[in-house]
């Protein structure tokens, strides 16, 4: 049969998924809010002389005029070049670390999930090992280990992060693993690899993308946070957590907010509307959903 | 004769607004109860039974329900759909009690049985704690729960399934109700366990006295019980009759296939006999008679709309056009 | 309620092995040993060799674990490179400002969370259930430094209602209406970005728990409405809010930490930065240890508490 039914039946759930989250107006607007950004914070930079590296000597800390269009930070650099450099990064970190935490966590969470017993045991120990450790405190650790730089803010953030994927997957396997077509292709000689791969994991999947938009959004989180500490991205690479360092100074902070409020107004905006985004595809796939 | 009504229902309608569409649950649906005896109201699932029940406690709309205007609910004369929430609170429990389908799901599971007997007890007689305390016991033993001194100090899940639809008809009869709803008493339970509820029921029933409406989809539970019977379809009310007359001569085309597809040890047939077809979706709205489509005897006729309730003698009472010719002769009479 | 506990307690044990060799790992990762602290300028290589003997440093990891674990049951950290002086005591002074911090923050999550979780379920579109997702869409979306900075430029350098950070005005006098006065903006802050898990969790248990037959009963039996709310839904739907609490701990501690910061709260949060930009690894380790156990502590503390609320679990 009935492949091409069972295609059909897959089809017409992802089209009726895209129906249902086009009607949530607030995922769409945050769809559409963050794809402009993302575009911008791309082609910006190629499109506008931007330069958010060189400090302007005699230009310190100026308030946005014709020339700077959204001031200059303590050392004269510009800070609306510094946004857009600074959201390649965030976002690019928030991304990567995401990824790293499902490319992590999903097979842990499969195999756990497909062959229970001592492996269960120890993949599942092991996510209460990792949820137990305020991994504020462990990434802080490990980025004075390894030196702070984006790379190991990605790396830190990733490897602290798995737990809600394996956790999901492994819910998520468990049920389906009793599914008649999973049986059907245990019956016919599947290997375990395949049925893992081919069959259980294509229908695990829409939480999921759920929880990968989630994990985004907690990531670009966490990296501005650790910025924020100076313990982040360096300078001079800009990032909006360290581009609101500066407001550490309580002169910044008062006198000078073209400084840091822009750079907390795009945070503010692209975590939530990551959030949004996550809160739409879950409505559409399934409101009973719980993540 | 007046006098013996204890709960009189009249063009009870109810209605849930929900996304899709209005569903009218409830549609004109009229009985009465005398004291003392027992009302078996028999439907499939989706029926409007249980949306009946709830609209006689008025418990109705806590879930996205709504009693329409004309509908009437009086118990000892008293009209109930006119009082405030917290008369009604005074009512429920206390004048009027109800036993559910689930006993797995009707406790609450975080409180001692102790503390759901007593808290009733407390909020509808005016005694204090130690002493419903002792009455709860006593409620214990009457509905045949072995050393209720120990089980009531402990949690609903570590009692049996029967054990707690034993507790929740304890809880239901602790403060003397005039009226007992049993909604599906004996559904969710093992065969064995359900003839045991249905005896504990008819034993407790001459004890307090009380008038029982019990819901079932099973013909076999109101045989054994009921003294008439209200057959529900589709929200609506299609055959009303004493228990008697309706296993003996059932007269609408719903009622017997009801009463066929009830299995029989007596008689060796190839197999059960079944309605055709399925409930209608109450979203659409039904044209004419609500079983028509899977009626046998269905004519153009039935295709206008819902027969009125016609009489044919002083307790039985039919919505099917079949009979409105021995409804104007029994009306000459 | 024993075999409970036991059997929580001996679910501990492997987690607890296991965080402590990460943690192990990790300080063996950082550079520095214990012995560099201990170096002065007159020493030969041979009496710095004589050192490693001594603490141990020269025989095989797993040794080295179990020893470097002996000393930390018996509260020895080694010593501070920042200051010279045991680390225990370095901690020590800034627990109770940490404690204080969080344990403040933590109750009023809760009581917020909690609150308004509830009135959002019950009357949904009321002013009560957008306050509640907006509170809970700030708590998910907004980093905790950001709105620092917007209190403290809005409260306590325009409105000069509250002071801009520090425990005390002045140290020596340890006037508690002046603490409080210090306290309550991190506190809330800090309460804010845990509450709106909390504010999501009790409201769609809550609205859950009302669908159940029980709460139908409940109404049934003639019970308030407020009865039937507060007594029988609320304790049922408090299950799920309770691991949610459990599992936000270790957010807790993260929040702490950037909170103190900014506000200069002289706790294990600030003291755990400072360290790191002195590169103090001892500190940084024992600040590490102290809080992952303190989690590990709290999170056997949650299980009771759920064991106390949910009798199914007890037996």
């Amino acid at each position: 049969m009935d492949r091409k039914r069972k295609e059909n039946v897959r089809n017409s759930f992802w089209r009726n998924t895209v129906q249902k989250f086009m009607k949530h107006r607030v995922a769409m607007f945050s769809l559409v809010f963050l794809t402009v950004e993302i575009l911008a914070v791309v082609l910006l930079p190629l499109l506008m002389d931007l330069d958010p590296y060189t400090t302007n000597v005699g230009c310190f800390s100026m308030a946005p005029d014709d020339r700077f269009l959204l001031g200059t930070d303590d050392v004269g650099r510009d800070v609306f070049s510094r946004l857009v450099y600074g959201g390649r990064v965030s976002i690019l970190v928030g991304f990567v670390s995401a990824l790293l935490s499902a490319v992590i966590g999903i097979p842990l969470g499969l195999l756990a999930g497909y062959y229970g017993g001592i492996i269960r045991m120890t993949i599942m120990r092991l996510v209460d090992i990792f949820m137990s450790f305020p991994a504020m405190i462990i990434q802080l650790v490990l980025v004075t280990v390894l030196g702070a730089s984006a790379t190991s803010v990605m790396l830190v953030i990733g490897l602290l992060g798995w737990t809600g994927f394996a956790r999901l997957t492994y819910s998520k396997v468990i049920s389906v693993k009793e599914q008649e077509y999973v049986e059907a292709a245990r019956a016919s000689g599947a290997t375990n690899f395949r049925q893992m791969f081919q069959y259980i994991l294509p229908n695990s999947l829409a939480p999921l993308f759920v929880q990968f938009s989630f994990s985004v959004a907690s990531a670009i989180l966490q990296e501005s946070g650790l910025s924020f500490l100076g313990l982040g991205v360096p300078v001079p690479t800009a990032s909006w957590g360290n581009m609101i360092y500066s407001a550490q100074s309580l002169s910044t902070l008062v006198y000078r907010p073209w400084m840091w409020v822009p750079a907390g107004m795009i945070l503010v905006a692209t975590v939530l509307s990551i959030n949004f985004i996550g809160d739409g595809l879950r409505d559409a796939l399934d409101p009973k959903m719980k993540i | 004769m007046k006098d013996n009504v204890l709960l009189q229902v009249s063009h009870l309608r109810t209605q849930f607004e929900t996304k899709e569409g209005i569903i009218p649950a409830v549609d004109d649906i009229s009985f009465t109860v005398e004291r003392g005896q027992v009302l078996g109201i028999v439907g499939e699932s989706g029926s409007g039974k249980s949306v009946t029940s709830m609209s006689i406690l008025k418990l109705i709309e806590k879930y996205n329900g709504r009693i329409l205007a004309g509908s009437s609910v009086k118990l000892e004369g008293r009209e109930l759909l006119g009082l405030s929430e917290a008369e009604m609170c005074n009512i429920r429990g206390r004048e009027i009690a109800m036993i559910f389908q689930d006993p797995m799901t009707s406790l609450n599971p975080v409180f001692t049985i102790e503390r759901q007997m007593v808290e009733t007890i407390v909020r509808h007689k005016k005694i204090g704690r130690k002493a419903a305390r002792s009455a709860a016991v006593e409620w214990l033993a009457k509905v045949g729960i072995p050393e209720p001194e120990k089980r009531i100090r402990e949690y609903p899940h570590q009692l049996s399934g029967g054990m707690r639809q034993r507790v929740i008809i304890a809880i239901a009869l602790s403060c003397d109700p005039k009226l007992l709803i049993a909604d599906e008493p004996t559904t969710a339970l093992d065969v064995t366990i359900q003839a045991q509820i249905l005896d504990l029921l008819r034993k407790l029933k001459d004890e307090v006295n009380a008038a029982i409406i019990l819901i079932t989809h099973d013909m076999g539970v109101v045989a054994d019980m009921a003294d008439h019977i209200l057959v529900m379809y589709a929200g609506r009310a299609l055959e009303y009759g004493t228990k008697q007359q309706i296993f003996k001569n059932p007269r609408h085309p719903y009622t017997k296939g009801l009463l066929a597809s009830i299995p029989r040890m007596d008689r060796m047939e190839e197999r059960l006999f079944s309605i055709e077809g399925n409930v209608p979706n109450l979203l659409k709205p039904v044209e004419g008679c609500v079983f028509r489509e899977r009626c046998g005897y269905a004519r153009e006729e039935c295709g206008g709309c819902q027969p009125e309730l016609l009489s044919l003698s002083d307790e039985s009472r039919v919505s099917c056009l079949l009979y409105e010719k021995e409804a104007k002769e029994s009306a000459h009479e | 309620m024993k075999k409970f506990l036991l059997k929580r307690i001996l679910i501990m044990i492997p987690v607890f092995f296991g965080m402590t060799i990460l943690i192990f790992v990790l300080s063996n990762l950082t550079p520095g040993s214990p012995v560099d602290a201990m170096i002065t300028a007159d020493m030969t290589p041979a009496d710095i060799e004589a050192l490693y003997v001594r603490m141990g440093l020269d025989q095989p990891l797993h040794i080295q674990y179990l020893k470097w674990l002996g000393r930390l049951f018996q509260g020895s950290l080694g010593y501070s490179f920042r200051t010279g002086t045991a680390v225990t005591g370095v901690i020590g002074e800034r627990v109770g400002p940490t404690l204080l911090l969080t344990g403040t923050a933590l109750v009023l999550a809760i009581a917020a969370g909690v609150l308004l979780g509830v009135v959002a379920a019950c009357k949904p579109y009321s002013i009560w259930d957008y306050m509640a997702s907006g509170l809970s869409f700030i708590g998910a979306g907004v980093p905790t430094f950001f709105l620092a900075l917007v209190f403290i430029y809005c409260f306590a350098v325009k409105l000069q209602w509250l002071p801009t950070g520090g425990m005390y005005a002045n140290a020596s006098t340890k006037d508690w209406m002046d603490v409080a006065k210090h306290l309550l903006m991190p506190a809330v802050l800090l309460g804010i970005s845990m509450t709106g898990g909390y504010i999501r969790q009790t409201r769609s248990s809550m609205l859950e728990v009302m669908g159940e037959e029980y709460v139908k009963m409940a109404r049934a039996k003639g019970m308030r409405e407020k009865v039937v709310l507060y007594s029988h839904a609320l304790r049922n739907a408090m299950l799920p809010v309770a691991t949610q609490i459990g599992m936000s701990v270790p957010f807790l501690v993260g929040g702490a930490v950037v909170t103190e910061q900014v506000f200069g709260w002289p706790g294990m949060g600030s003291l755990m930065v400072l360290s790191i930009t002195y590169r103090d690894y001892p500190v940084i380790m024992g600040v590490t240890v102290y809080t992952t156990c303190a989690v590990m502590v709290v999170n056997l503390l949650m299980d009771i508490i759920y064991a106390l609320l949910d009798p199914r679990v007890r037996n």
